[in-house]
């Protein structure tokens, strides 16, 4: 009870500040208002086919809420990379708070309600920002008409819940980050053997199961629940599986780069990948499936569109249409969420390696090398699971792909465009860190 | 106490001469009008209180800050001395990685690498083969006794044998210079003794330059001169009593001066 009451004015005295200083929020808020907008858009998105009716109405449901798993990855990913940059810890003033004699409690309160306060503003920024793209998102054809302003709005009751949920992840994982250091007026130093979190992910799990049922029941389509569940059992079984895979198969691989590095840009990035493959995979295995059935799909749909529109009914060739549309769509948002989640990523690794980074430029290490790092850190996990998921794509589907190359090239360069499209904005993510990583080097 | 000295008289072109520098952040005068030679084998002290100038003065005479006013120029033996306060910020990097190296306090090294790799990595950047480079660094780390470690990590490694890594990687590339920012400001007396031994052996004990900011009068005392900086100035610059006077090779991988 007393270091409740002594929590208080510590609190308030240190929110009354918190936007003072804009490298403590701007980062942070940003990011989450990036995720608050991007989770917001794409669940309205997918939101909006449920309104769809005719003979394939029920099938227009069922894809948007594949598309909602499929894109679910690259979520989760980039609402982690959110929260822990939120979670980071801010090591001098925690412990200076600890030697005046302020409680564990205090100071961990003042963690976890700063990150909350953050990622609150950001949400409220990225719901303003995902009512801002309504109407552009909303020009989007389907059944053969515009998504509309209506139709991307969410409603309040499924508009809290998405925002619910991101505000946990946001305060779960600043609570996991203290976990795993010790406070002491001496200094922060992170605990020998970190927690393990796995659980969280079981969380994650059921959590994500309840919404889906939530949103089915809440939008009348409950006969569609037995449906999803097995969708959800077909889907989450090889999910899991790539899991475990993909972290392993981006150690290997790496491992074979980091034999041969000559240089040492490619010794430092792949020594950096290998310090967590499973990071990497995190980052950036959202795409790997949505590549997949973006390569898949797009070639079948553009195999379908050509081969048979001279006996199709208007309707048919519609959904063929949208399909195609909406399969690309899903990888190209899958790896606009994958852009975002580097570019925080980036970001915030160069914040937490300020110094490093300074003394390295000392010694004569120029922000072309580190930039030349970076990169290759990113990219070498990306060149790895876009080869993984293309080369399972012609394994299991090559008859229909190599027909397509033939019937349908167009397509497929449409395919290949929005694939080169995806890399692209990765690159972009990595770009958008330069200007902090120019700005710590500035400090020297 | 410091032994106040005359500084002995020295022959030859200074390898490192600054003259009138200044610097100024916003209103605070850093550096006001700061002139130093430094001599070839010479191991120089800065000392001074904090916010005095002395990490702005190794800074500038370094390249990693340009004067406001003044210039500095390195000589290497042998050749016409450039001036590096006009070179541009490519050319200023590439100087410190090719002609210099730097010590700081807290190592610096970069966690993922092992410590081989930590010291190949100058050369590396200089464009030296993988092969050639980590074959150079595990020689420094042998010479450092660092023998059987060039595996370890930074995290495997006590706080005395990183900062030995840090001096191999300063090393390394055989500089002209080299710069160290309290290099034992982190570690307790016993492993700063050492470090700073290992860190003289390798740099003057082999007729190099050493350049330290030090706050220790102990550490600043087993150099061959000391510098005093207070308010942007030098306000004293002498002989320490202490200078070494043996031989060589003590730390160095192929077993004498270059």
């Amino acid at each position: 009870m007393t270091s409740m009451t002594g929590t208080l004015p510590i609190l308030t005295l240190f929110l009354g500040r918190l936007f003072q200083d804009r490298k403590v929020w701007l980062l942070p808020v940003t990011a989450y208002a990036v995720v608050g907008a991007l989770a917001l858009t794409v669940t309205a998105g997918a939101r909006s086919f449920w309104g769809i009716e005719g003979d394939w109405g029920g099938f227009y449901t069922l894809l948007s809420i594949f598309a909602l798993m499929l894109l679910s990855i690259p979520l989760m990913g980039l609402a982690g990379s959110a929260a822990r940059l939120l979670a980071r810890r801010r090591d001098e003033r925690l412990s200076s708070l600890r030697l005046i004699g302020a409680s564990s409690w205090t100071v961990r309160s003042l963690a976890v309600t700063e990150a909350a306060v953050l990622a609150a503003v950001g949400l409220v920024v990225g719901t303003v920002v995902y009512l801002a793209l309504m109407p552009l998102v909303g020009l989007l054809q389907f059944a053969g008409r515009p998504i509309g302003v209506a139709g991307m709005w969410l409603g309040v009751p499924i508009l809290l819940l998405v925002l619910g949920v991101l505000m946990l992840m946001a305060v779960g994982s600043s609570v996991m980050g203290l976990q795993r250091i010790e406070i002491s007026p001496l200094g922060v130093r992170t605990r020998q053997a970190p927690a393990r979190a796995h659980w969280v992910w079981a969380l994650v799990a059921v959590g994500a199961v309840t919404a889906a049922q939530f949103l089915v029941r809440s939008t009348g389509a409950q006969d569609m629940a037995m449906v999803l569940v097995m969708m959800l059992i077909g889907f989450g079984l090889p999910m899991l599986a790539l899991h475990f895979i993909g972290p392993w198969l981006i150690a290997v691989l790496t491992r074979r780069t980091l034999r041969r590095a000559d240089t040492p840009e490619r010794l430092v990035a792949a020594r950096s990948v290998l310090e967590s493959p499973q990071q990497a995979w995190r980052q950036i295995g959202g795409v790997a499936v949505t590549t997949y059935i973006g390569v898949v799909g797009g070639a079948g749909m553009a195999l379908a569109g050509s081969a048979s529109s001279t006996g199709m009914r208007a309707e048919d060739m519609l959904m063929t249409q949208d399909l195609r549309t909406g399969v690309l769509l899903t990888m190209l948002i899958s790896f606009l969420l994958t852009a975002c989640s580097v570019g925080i990523t980036q970001a915030a690794q160069v914040l937490d390696r300020a110094e490093l980074y300074r003394g390295l430029g000392q010694l004569g290490m120029t922000r072309t090398h580190l930039d030349g790092i970076r990169r290759r850190a990113v990219f070498g996990p990306l060149w790895i699971v876009l080869g993984f998921a293309l080369t399972a794509a012609v394994v299991t589907t090559l008859p229909v792909l190599g027909l397509s190359l033939v019937l349908a090239p167009v397509s497929m360069l449409v395919v290949a465009a929005t694939l080169i499209g995806g890399v692209l904005l990765v690159r972009g993510g990595v770009s958008a860190s330069g200007p902090t990583l120019r700005g710590v080097l500035a400090e020297a | 106490m410091t032994a106040s000295l005359p500084l002995p008289h020295r022959q030859g072109p200074p390898l490192l001469s600054a003259l009138g520098l200044t610097k100024t952040y916003g209103t605070t005068r850093a550096l006001d009008g700061v002139d130093l030679s430094i001599m070839p084998g010479e191991s120089v002290a800065i000392m001074g209180p904090s916010g005095s100038g002395k990490t702005t003065l190794m800074h500038c005479l370094s390249g990693i800050l340009v004067p406001d006013d003044g210039s500095v120029q390195l000589a290497a033996p042998g050749t016409s001395p450039v001036e590096i306060t006009v070179y541009g910020e490519e050319e200023r990097a590439r100087l410190r990685r090719e002609k210099l190296g730097f010590v700081f306090q807290e190592g610096l090294l970069l966690p993922e690498l092992t410590a081989q790799e930590n010291v190949a990595l100058p050369l590396m950047l200089s464009g030296v083969g993988r092969a050639e480079a980590q074959d150079r660094a595990r020689q420094w780390l042998g010479a450092l006794g660092l023998d059987g470690m060039h595996e370890r990590r930074l995290g495997e490694l006590s706080g005395g044998q990183a900062q030995r890594v840090a001096i191999a990687r300063a090393q390394v590339a055989e500089p002209l210079v080299v710069f160290a920012d309290e290099p034992t400001g982190a570690l307790d007396s016993t492993t700063s003794e050492q470090v700073l031994t290992a860190l003289l052996d390798s740099t003057t004990g082999r007729g190099r330059t050493l350049v330290m900011v030090t706050h220790d009068q102990a550490t600043a005392d087993r150099c061959s001169r000391l510098v005093r900086v207070q308010d942007g100035r030098i306000v004293a610059d002498s002989a320490c009593g202490s200078r070494r006077s043996d031989g060589y090779a003590t730390a160095h991988p192929a077993g004498g001066a270059r």
